[in-house]
């Protein structure tokens, strides 16, 4: 662990200089979120005692997906259920715990962490670096493509007291490495009491791919706020996929920066707070070259008195001409109560672009509903198909069929 | 089976019919021509209990019960069912999972149980041939990027595999070329039987060709102005409705 903290001293030392502060409201990229809640709880990762050992790989297990499982109990690492050593073994991969790199390693670890982050915007980046015990460097050699995904599970217990994890992950992909991760965010006991702070970083080289998709799934009163940055060089392709449910407070920030040019992304994501939860996503999408293309799809539906926020920003710089950038935010309100605050921002400074954005909040289609009724089919059962439907749109079109096996489901679970 | 009585309706105030009855029996097959706005599509919502048709006077009794006090889906179940001019696309949802819910929800409103996964896949397979549907349709999204023709012969498959007491063909015809047009009257004719009925709703007598109407019914602002057999519909061919309505004048 000592080590580990090593890493991050010299980059980040502003936390114990005693200047981080909890954003507050007037910051405009968290207007609508609010934070404080956390000053209550200690936000801060504490050393505790040892995690459960026993879990069941079923509770995260993605069946029919044959993927290197890295397994992560509140923070640490459950070797026995993981399969990191395998993974690390496979040609053209290196994979290690931060805490386990060699000194070679640790500097390569050293130079590539908050490449990809900006950590002046974005505060919680910055509490992660202060406050990660563990996380997990995964590089791809030139030119390997990695047939079999990498699902990284993080599970959340009830413990004692409020506690903090800060996972970290680093995906280096070299030249036209390929390779599919999957971040999958869980808890275990019904009654939750984590702060998950997490970072992630993803590094594409030229000509590389990456399929990253993010499950956050934890539920009851877990909280989690986290980052994904990526840095794309020329003609590397990102394709990136994020679910939220459950949960009472979650904010992820998505942010890609193109590098080099001709590179393409996808960010598609979805989110579906009830309750009294409260779901963030902001995206931000830095054209600073040219030829670059950019597809976001994001789509929630917000029940009860819960609250949804998205925030996608496409920042075309003046060294981007020829960029194609797509934005699309659709939401569902299924309540009175419900409230979806969304804000696509588009900022040009060159000509000949191919941009467009828009966002909806709308209610279920009455003529689709009707449709359904006529053959037969209850009001309550047309509304809960039509609102599956809305989501499994972007579910149905995911690159591997057993992620879509998977999903389809856990949606319509959520719609029962 | 219906029977529709001195059935007036307005549609955002403005009066559609005024005074439409018609008597259908089992067995029977019943055309209804028209020009356009005459009320003909709005006969086939009213009856399926669409929303924005305001029934001022008048009544429907279907096979007994006060039709129009029937929530929608409950129609359905008693046997109604109408085949869309303009079928919505409701992508996400498939084709398959929609036809079991539908499916489904009959025979449960008939005390039976529902069917299982192996021979549901087995009807709504023979359903799709008997249109000449590609299977693959079962998988896609309700009507989601079907052609105009496409989305017709679905609406006749889901007749085929609901098999309802009377259906109501809402210009089906329109916008099918002749293949399309045969597959649609053959799935029909198909199911004619002596306990079942059929309105075909029509502005051209060409379908009538290919599905013989027992009835044919001429509906000119909002009523029957005429009614006579088949010879009727060859008759408005070759005349026009203009023959009809100064003949009416």
């Amino acid at each position: 662990m000592g080590q580990t903290q090593n890493l991050f001293t010299c980059k980040a030392n502003s936390i114990c200089d005693g200047n981080w502060r909890l954003p507050t409201r007037k910051n405009e990229s968290w207007r609508y979120t609010s934070v404080q809640l956390l000053e209550k709880a200690n936000y801060l990762a504490q050393p505790f005692g040892p995690t459960r050992e026993s879990v069941e790989p079923s509770i995260y297990t993605i069946p029919k997906l044959d993927a290197f499982q890295l397994v992560f109990v509140d923070g640490q690492l459950n070797a026995a259920l993981s399969q990191l050593t395998q993974l690390n073994n496979e040609k053209g991969v290196i994979a290690s715990l931060f805490s386990e790199a060699n000194k070679n390693l640790q500097q390569i670890i050293r130079s590539a962490v908050n490449s990809c982050v900006d950590l002046s915007k974005h505060p919680f980046a910055l509490l992660n670096n202060n406050q990660t015990q563990e996380g997990v460097y995964v590089a791809i050699e030139k030119g390997v493509r990695l047939e079999k995904p990498i699902q990284v599970v993080n599970l959340t217990t009830e413990r004692e007291s409020e506690y903090g994890v800060a996972p970290r992950l680093f995906v280096d992909l070299a030249k036209h490495a390929e390779a599919t991760i999957i971040e999958h965010f869980l808890s275990i006991d019904e009654e939750q009491n984590a702060f998950v702070n997490g970072l992630t970083e993803l590094q594409l080289a030229e000509g590389s791919r990456l399929n990253y998709y993010r499950l956050n799934f934890e539920d009851g009163a877990s909280r989690h706020i986290a980052g994904v940055h990526a840095n794309l060089e020329d003609s590397a392709y990102l394709n990136c996929f994020c679910m939220s449910l459950g949960g009472s407070l979650k904010r992820f920030d998505v942010n890609t920066n193109f590098n080099g040019a001709a590179a393409h992304c996808e960010l598609n994501g979805i989110y579906l707070p009830r309750g009294n939860q409260h779901i963030d996503f902001h995206t931000c999408v830095e054209h600073a070259v040219p030829r670059c293309s950019s597809e976001q799809n994001f789509r929630g539906i917000v029940a009860d008195s819960a609250r949804a926020v998205f925030n996608g920003r496409i920042h075309i710089h003046e060294k981007a001409p020829h960029t194609s950038a797509h934005m699309n935010n659709r939401n569902l309100l299924t309540s009175n109560k419900a409230e979806v605050d969304t804000k696509p921002e588009l900022e040009i400074y060159t000509d000949d672009v191919q941009c467009s954005h828009g966002a909806t909040v709308a209610q279920l289609d009455s003529e689709a509903i009707a449709y359904l009724q006529s053959r037969g089919i209850e009001l309550s059962q047309a509304r809960r198909m039509l609102s599956f439907g809305f989501i499994n749109q972007l579910i149905e079109n995911l690159d591997h069929q057993a992620m879509t096996e998977y999903l389809r489901p856990v949606t319509t679970e959520f719609f029962k | 089976m219906l029977s529709i009585n001195n059935l007036h309706v307005n549609v955002e105030e403005k009066p559609i019919l005024k005074g439409l009855s018609l008597e259908v029996k089992p067995g029977e097959v019943h055309a209804i021509m028209g020009p356009n706005g005459s009320g003909k599509s709005t006969t086939g919502h009213v009856l399926t209990g669409r929303e924005g048709y305001d029934v001022t006077s008048g009544g429907v009794s279907f096979l007994g019960k006060d039709l129009l006090a029937l929530p929608i889906e409950e129609r359905a179940r008693e046997g109604l069912f109408l085949a869309f001019q303009y079928p919505v696309e409701i992508p996400g949802v498939s084709n398959m999972e929609f036809l079991k819910a539908s499916v489904d929800a009959l025979r449960s409103h008939q005390g039976l149980d529902s069917l299982d996964a192996v021979t549901f896949m087995k009807k709504a397979r023979e359903a799709c041939k008997a249109v000449k549907l590609d299977q693959a349709f079962l998988k896609r999204g309700v009507n989601e990027g079907f052609s105009g023709g496409e989305k017709k012969r679905n609406e006749i498959m889901q007749m085929m595999l609901l098999q309802p007491k009377l259906a109501i063909l809402d210009e089906t015809d329109s916008g099918l070329d002749i293949d399309a047009l045969q597959v649609v009257a053959e799935g029909v004719n198909s199911l004619r039987s002596d306990d079942r009925a059929f309105i075909v709703i029509t502005h051209y007598q060409r379908l009538l060709n290919y599905i013989e109407p027992d009835f044919v019914h001429v509906l000119v602002d909002g009523k029957v102005v005429k009614s006579g057999d088949r010879t009727l519909a060859l008759e408005l061919e070759e005349k026009g409705y203009g023959w009809i309505e100064s003949e009416v004048a």
